[in-house]
């Protein structure tokens, strides 16, 4: 398993440069593909479990499926690196930071756009990140602090913030709102056609998309980084079922698949002709109290609780090992994750969480309820927590909700006691993570106030010296673990299975893919 | 009783109810387990002697579920039931008697409940009302109420102006009286095989919606959810969705040979075959 997503991490953007390196450290000539030359043509064919809601990518935020899809067709500008969170020139070749509030982007120049609209100008740039700011679709999650863009020439974007924002290239420019679209195309087909029918500069056009079906890609032929994509089509077939998915892909019907249920992992790794990627992802599964409920607005009740999980348990047998286990929201190789800095142990403190129940006020327990959303693991994570729980005296009847309910229940009318969710990490930078959901002035907080975290999270989200941050944010940790306003239990490992004719695959730890670096070789 | 008892399928399934609802009630007693412990290191184990119809997926003994199920499943449905039942019967005795506007309204009302689907209106019930056991009952009565008033408005309409209505009327029977005890007494039979047979589609619906997280909520447990909880370790314990799925058509079996049987004994045209 480990052996198999570090070499996984390995495949990395240079892949051919790096596989020459290891291919002559002898690292990969055991896997085989180093030596290969890439095959052009062929259809890679990837079961999701879902619909986007759309494949623009103005109207991205945490939707898995849509990732899968317009990394195929819209580029950044910018590209981070996740080995080492370095960044990387995309539709950008260079950035400069003008003031605190200002950035210049230079643009790559001759970058098409799919089926003749013409090249991508600054034009195009500016009015994607205006589009957004102005009409706050769903990407205004990463912008809320861009002012405007203005072209300066035809080559040249400038970005003004309303304040200082240190991860701007990474959290703006990377993904969604970093894209571009065709002005021309957008305008002549309006906000609702375009999301269903897009035009950017990826290395594949958007050909057709059946509802609940299927979605088809097809290679960009004048894609501006020369030579790829090296496959003909994408094709995504909508399964919503994880078992079917995985005996499609041993009929020969498809090639991929994400999400699997990480139950099968184990027998597919003993097969022979598929391939198992998995590898630590930037999300967390976290159980969320009402800490304007009683009895959640004790302190200490949150802690007992907090005691009382058995997280090793939970990663057991809910994950079957594909998750690491956190008691922070700082998901594996982020800035400010510090894996050895813990609070809460692995396993359960009955007896602590027993006595802080007793220094609480509830030395017999009490009952509340507990809701979550449909998805069978989040259902199963919450079964196991009843029965943690149930061991300090403290009974939660649980309700398995639908996702619209959940959603309204849980974000806007804020009408739960406990909730456990998952949430996916879109940017990589710890204020994606720590500011969004613990600031009081944000729509993730559940009733958590502490002036001193506002103070430390807004500071540091204005400090470009990295090194800077990574105190602030180690503060705002130790006053989570002292306020426990949420329990984290686990960052689940993103999974994806294919067959072994699949080529050149990297699996990112987050659900986008690069789809211009694959080729499928021979049966 | 000695009719219905003529034929071995009838007595047979007659006994599995009777058995399944001995199981129910005596619960606590039968079952070997806690069906709420889990039990991690026996997930998934087959049937042995510790577990003598195997774990589930979270170590919890699969026959001591299936007793405390059966409690779930049963009570559901005999509870919806019976509530369609004692809300049917009257509303389609009063419109089959006074007939008129009241007939009109009510009969509507029945028509537009019979026209859907019952699971689909089941489901858009309890998913707007939440799922808890309460409001399964309730859209289950929902759901089988207006073919009781259906039922007993049609006996009621056929006998109300027969000749020993109106002797008793003519003797100053009021309408309450006549209903009661004259007329409500001849659809006993009729009703009593819609009972049994809409027991039976009861248990089935209930098994449905617990299998789509409708029903009783985790982690208690129900045949439906037993079901849907086991199906996808199809592969690693086969033997898991077996045993909720065959106590449930054994059950549902049982209660359609048992109307089946009920309606064969009380039925005019087929006695002294």
């Amino acid at each position: 398993m480990v052996q198999r997503w570090t070499r996984m991490e390995r495949i990395g953007q240079a892949a051919g440069l790096l596989a020459a390196v290891l291919a002559g450290l002898g690292l990969l000539a055991s896997v085989g593909w180093a030596g290969e030359q890439p095959v052009r043509g062929a259809t890679l064919r990837i079961g999701l479990y879902s619909d986007p809601n759309t494949v623009n990518c103005m109207e991205s935020a945490g939707d898995p499926v849509q990732q899968n899809i317009i990394t195929g067709i819209f580029d950044s500008l910018v590209v981070v690196d996740y080995k080492d969170s370095s960044l990387h020139p995309g539709l950008a070749t260079k950035w400069k930071q003008v003031d605190d509030k200002t950035w210049l982007i230079t643009l790559r120049k001759g970058v098409q756009f799919h089926k003749g609209y013409g090249e991508m100008t600054a034009e195009d740039a500016a009015f994607t990140m205006n589009y957004i700011v102005k009409n706050k679709t769903n990407a205004y999650t990463y912008v809320t602090f861009v002012d405007k863009a203005e072209v300066v020439d035809r080559y040249t974007v400038k970005y003004t913030l309303t304040a200082p924002f240190a991860p701007f290239l990474v959290t703006s420019l990377f993904y969604g709102s970093g894209m571009v679209v065709s002005k021309k195309a957008f305008e002549e087909r309006g906000f609702k056609a375009f999301n269903r029918d897009p035009i950017g500069t990826g290395p594949f056009e958007f050909v057709e998309w059946s509802p609940a079906a299927q979605i088809i890609l097809k290679r960009f032929d004048k894609y501006w980084d020369k030579g790829r994509p090296y496959l003909d089509r994408i094709h995504y077939r909508i399964v919503p079922d994880a078992f079917v998915r995985l005996n499609m892909l041993k009929n020969g019907e498809i090639d991929m698949f994400t999400h699997p249920d990480f139950k099968d992992l184990k027998e597919l790794q003993n097969d022979p002709r598929f391939m198992v990627a998995s590898r630590p992802g930037h999300n967390w599964d976290f159980i969320a109290f009402n800490l304007k409920r009683k009895p959640f607005d004790n302190k200490k009740v949150r802690q007992a609780i907090a005691w009382a999980i058995d997280r090793k348990e939970i990663v057991d047998n809910v994950y079957y090992g594909h998750a690491t286990i956190t008691d922070d929201p700082m998901p594996p190789g982020m800035l400010a994750d510090n894996p050895t800095r813990r609070h809460f142990p692995d396993t359960a403190d009955v007896a602590k969480a027993k006595q802080l129940l007793v220094e609480a006020g509830y030395p017999s327990g009490f009952t509340t309820t507990y809701i979550t959303s449909p998805k069978e693991q989040l259902r199963r994570l919450q079964v196991i927590v009843a029965a943690q729980l149930q061991k300090i005296g403290v009974t939660v009847q649980l309700q398995s909700l639908d996702s619209g309910t959940f959603s309204s229940r849980y974000w806007r009318e804020k009408n739960f006691d406990m909730a456990t969710r998952d949430l996916n990490i879109v940017s990589p930078d710890p204020d994606s993570t720590m500011y969004w959901f613990h600031h009081t002035k944000t729509i993730g907080n559940n009733g958590y106030e502490n002036p001193e975290v506002d103070r430390l999270l807004d500071t540091a989200r204005g400090l470009s010296d990295p090194a800077k941050r990574v105190p602030l944010y180690q503060k705002v940790l130790d006053s989570i673990y002292e306020d426990v306003p949420y329990i984290y239990i686990a960052h689940v490992n993103m999974a994806v299975v294919y067959h072994k004719i699949v080529k050149n695959f990297t699996l990112l730890p987050n659900e986008r893919k690069y789809f211009q670096e694959i080729w499928l070789g021979k049966q | 009783m000695r009719r219905l008892f003529a034929s071995p399928t009838v007595t047979a399934a007659f006994a599995v109810m009777i058995g399944l609802c001995a199981v129910a009630l005596l619960a606590p007693l039968l079952s070997p387990r806690n069906p709420l412990v889990m039990d991690f290191r026996a997930q998934l184990s087959p049937p042995s002697r510790t577990f003598l119809l195997g774990a589930d997926s979270f170590g919890r003994d699969v026959l001591s579920r299936l007793v405390y199920g059966a409690r779930i499943s049963l009570g559901i449905s005999l509870a919806s039931v019976l509530s369609a039942v004692v809300i049917g019967v009257p509303l389609g005795c009063v419109a089959g008697y006074i007939g008129g506007l009241t007939d009109e309204v009510l009969m509507n009302v029945a028509d537009g409940l019979l026209s859907l689907p019952p699971l689909i209106i089941a489901v858009a019930l309890v998913g707007i009302l939440g799922p808890n056991v309460q409001n399964v009952v309730f859209a289950l009565t929902v759901v089988y109420a207006p073919r009781f008033a259906r039922l007993s408005r049609a006996t009621v309409l056929s006998l109300r102006d027969q000749d020993f209505v109106q002797a008793v009327r003519a003797l100053g029977a009021g309408d309450g009286r006549i209903l009661v005890r004259h007329l409500v007494p001849n659809a006993v039979a009729p009703l009593l095989v819609l009972t049994t047979v809409t027991f039976g589609q009861a248990l089935t619906a209930e098994s449905g919606l617990s299998f789509l997280g409708l029903g009783a909520q985790p982690p208690t447990p129900t045949w439906g959810s037993m079901l849907s909880e086991s199906w996808k370790f199809i592969q690693q314990a086969p033997w898991l969705p077996i045993f909720p799925g065959v106590t449930i058509m054994l059950a549902v079996l049982s209660l359609n040979v048992l109307g089946d049987g009920v309606r064969d004994a009380i039925d005019p045209k087929l006695r002294g075959r």
